[in-house]
């Protein structure tokens, strides 16, 4: 099995400098990176990739059981790495769902990420009363799903054409289906199971890398206070609020993004 | 930039936000259709929406929006400010608002729409469900179908295209069923001999649309007949072949005729073997009763012995009977010939008055008993193709069927007529006629009108059917209708010239 083209892996940047692995979050693909990953080719090795079931991932390398959790995901960070040859040293850069899937690579492969960044990170979507409040209550998440199927099987697939009429622009119609997001509806709501319904706190918890916390200001699925909880969770932790409304400030304030990393990294970066 | 009274007057609601999604305007429309109060207090679009929609924004909507600067026809939710949601279609694009980069968010609730959609993918289950269920209907039709091995089930469209057919039909015309399939039905098999029925109904296709309307009701519904067909290897087998003209409400798919070939070979052998059975067996009855016949002929006449009165009354009867039993022998042996087609006959030209003199003449002394009279009128002065003997056997027999059902002193009339290529000659009586019910059994053979109470009428009830067999075998015909008087009128139908 060749995992480079599995997990579509993009190598970018310059060899012998430090390497940063982005993960991409749940819904999309590599492609949110497009505005950070220039602003450090010049200083780091950079290794972008898709989710198997995501992007331009080989969906035929999909199997339901790997992926039913997070771990299945996690281990397709350490097979990357390990087909890299990237036994330490890595830099990893996670958004939204991804924070949670390298903190589970890091505590599978204690060496292996000397930095890690989360953006917008939530290590429990799901309320957890008393002692923790995700944001959501299960009902909620259940009718993302239903959002999903109506998206990915109702109107896009099936009236979506017809409705966009003959002379739409192919590059709008029909969205769900691109390759920016995935392409499989069945997998995304396979993804989306795993992740809107785990429960990570116990794993954050456990992590030992140095971690640098981007919280949103106004994030509809990650609250500051979902941040601050995290930040009490993880040993050695730096949050950090960004002054963004919203769940992908690498995408809608790519700046912000890479300031914070910058100055996190700072003399990592400068080898 | 277009003025906010213009955005106003749009019948969507729409709504205008800054790249991060802050609202800069709403149009009158959002602000009714959405139950806003005006001015209104949102922040933010999200407000708008219930939990599931906020994330879903977030996971696909601004990442897609950002990435194509467009979205378009997403289904979503938004809440009303009375704490209803309604479904809503999204459509979001990038564009420039009071000179600065904005998204415009055009939101139409959705509910007819999400229920017509709901409806459509109902219905199309339900499409894919009665597909199933046509299916596995078709799949027990065709195991019902080919489980009928040894008759071939042929459809057949107006046109004499075969439609369908089963595994019997592949088996009997030895094809496989793409050879079958859309060939034409005359073209599937042929017949060893001339078969009439065949080709009048073949002709009854070709002639298509416009006279298949009437014909095909003409044919008679089923209209069964027994041929022979070809096989592979210069074989033959004996079939019998049913047409049946399905109903004009019932035809469908292009299929008019039913073709049912059902092979009978065995039967026929059977049949073979019993007629040369009785064939052998009344022959070998007849010669003993020829010296039978003899010896009672020289004793009646007293040459050999004076025999008292009453032995000579006794011989009588016994003679009279023997002859009954010869002539019962005869019918039964001609019945059989006719069925092995033995029978030999002798076509030839010749006049029709010298025949129905003759004819007439062998009856004089059976009619005196009675005192029947019979009519002839005057024959037309015509040649007629035929063998004269058989001739003669049939009009005898139609007379003495006519003298025997007739009252005492009764008339019989003999009337003929020429037709375009034959001549039909009619024996008319003053009897009971033939029942209604009875009719469909005039030309069975061993079949008497009454018989349980009627055997009083002598006769092996082979006379009529031995006549129709003969008429048939010289090309000819035998006929039946009901009489004026409520007699019986039998019809001999012969040609004029050969064909």
């Amino acid at each position: 099995m060749d995992v480079l083209s599995r997990n579509n892996v993009q190598i970018s940047g310059i060899p012998s400098k430090p390497v940063i692995l982005y993960a991409h979050g749940f819904g999309c693909s590599q492609a949110m990176w497009d505005s950070t990953l220039p602003a450090f080719n010049d200083k780091a090795r950079q290794i972008a990739f898709d989710f198997v079931g995501s992007g331009q991932s080989d969906v035929n390398a999909y199997r339901f059981e790997r992926y039913k959790t997070l771990e299945g995901y996690a281990e397709d960070i350490i097979e990357i790495c390990d087909t890299l040859n990237l036994e330490s040293d890595v830099i990893f850069i996670g958004h939204s769902v991804s924070c949670s899937i390298g903190t589970l690579a890091a505590n599978a492969r204690p060496n292996l990420f000397k930095k890690m960044i989360f953006l917008g990170p939530s290590p429990c979507f799901l309320n957890m009363p008393p002692d923790y409040i995700g944001g959501f209550e299960k009902a909620d998440l259940e009718g993302l799903l239903e959002l999903m199927d109506q998206n990915y099987l109702g109107w896009a697939s099936y009236l979506g054409p017809v409705v966009a009429g003959a002379d739409a622009d192919p590059k709008i119609s029909g969205q769900l289906s691109d390759s920016f997001c995935s392409t499989d509806p069945v997998i995304t709501r396979h993804f989306a199971k795993a992740t809107f319904f785990s429960d990570n706190r116990e794993d954050f918890a456990k992590l030992e890398v140095p971690s640098l916390i981007l919280q949103h200001k106004e994030d509809a699925l990650a609250s500051i206070d979902v941040g601050k909880y995290l930040h009490q969770q993880i040993k050695h932790s730096t949050l950090k609020v960004l002054d963004v409304a919203g769940h992908a400030a690498h995408m809608s304030h790519p700046h912000l993004v890479i300031n914070a990393i910058e100055e996190y990294l700072g003399s990592d970066l400068s080898r | 930039m277009t003025p906010p009274s213009e955005l106003n007057a749009l019948p969507c609601p729409l709504i205008i936000t800054d790249q991060e999604g802050r609202i800069v305007f709403i149009n009158d429309c959002a602000i009714t259709s959405f139950e806003l109060t005006k001015p209104h207090n949102l922040e933010r679009i999200e407000q708008l929406l219930p939990a599931p929609a906020k994330v879903f924004m977030q996971t696909h909507l601004w990442p897609m929006l950002r990435a194509n600067r467009a979205i378009n026809e997403i289904y979503l939710k938004i809440n009303l400010a009375s704490g209803i949601t309604i479904p809503v279609l999204l459509n979001a694009e990038a564009g420039q608002f009071n000179e600065k980069p904005c998204y415009r968010w055009v939101i139409m609730p959705a509910a007819e729409r999400a229920s017509f959609e709901q409806e459509l993918l109902k219905a199309r289950q339900q499409l894919q469900e009665y597909a199933q269920e046509a299916d596995s209907n078709r799949h027990l039709l065709q195991t019902v179908l080919d489980g009928a091995e040894d008759i071939a089930i042929l459809a057949i469209s107006k046109l004499g295209k075969v439609r369908f057919g089963n595994k019997g039909a592949e088996t009997l015309l030895e094809r496989q069923t793409d050879n079958l399939i859309n060939h034409a039905i005359d073209s599937l098999f042929h017949t060893l001999d001339p078969c009439p029925q065949l080709e009048a109904f073949y002709k009854t296709m070709s002639l298509g649309s416009l006279a298949s309307k009437t014909t095909a009701e003409d044919t008679p519904s089923p209209y069964v007949f027994e041929t022979n067909i070809h096989r592979k290897n210069n074989t033959f087998i004996d079939v019998q072949i049913q047409i049946r003209c399905l109903d004009s409400q019932l035809v469908s798919d292009d299929i008019h005729y039913i073709m049912l070939i059902t092979n009978i070979s065995e039967r026929k052998q059977y049949e073979t073997l019993q007629n040369n059975f009785i064939a052998t067996i009344s022959h070998e009855l007849r010669t003993p009763l020829t010296s039978i016949l003899g010896s009672l002929n020289l004793l009646n006449s007293g040459k050999l012995v004076d025999l008292p009165s009453p032995a000579k009354k006794l011989i009588h009867i016994t003679e009279e009977n023997t002859h009954r039993l010869k002539h019962l022998i005869s019918d039964i042996m001609d019945f059989s010939k006719l069925k092995t087609t033995k029978m030999s006959i002798n076509m030839d030209y010749h006049p029709l008055s010298t025949l129905l003199e003759t004819a007439v003449e062998e009856h004089r002394f059976y009619r005196i008993e009675k005192n029947i009279c019979i009519i002839a009128d005057t024959p037309p002065a015509t040649l007629v193709y035929l063998d004269p003997q058989r001739f003669l056997q049939i009009m005898s027999n139609l007379l003495s069927n006519a003298i025997k059902f007739s009252p005492n002193q009764s008339t019989i009339t003999l009337t003929s007529e020429i037709l375009e290529s034959s001549v039909s000659i009619t024996v008319t009586d003053q009897g009971p006629g033939v029942s209604a019910e009875f009719l469909p059994m005039l030309f069975t053979p061993f079949r008497q009108q009454d018989e349980v109470t009627n055997r009083q009428f002598e006769g092996s009830g082979l006379g009529l059917a031995i006549s129709k067999g003969l008429a048939e075998a010289m090309g000819g015909n035998i006929t039946y209708e009901t009489a004026a008087n409520s007699g019986a009128a039998f019809t001999l139908h012969v040609q004029r010239n050969a064909e």
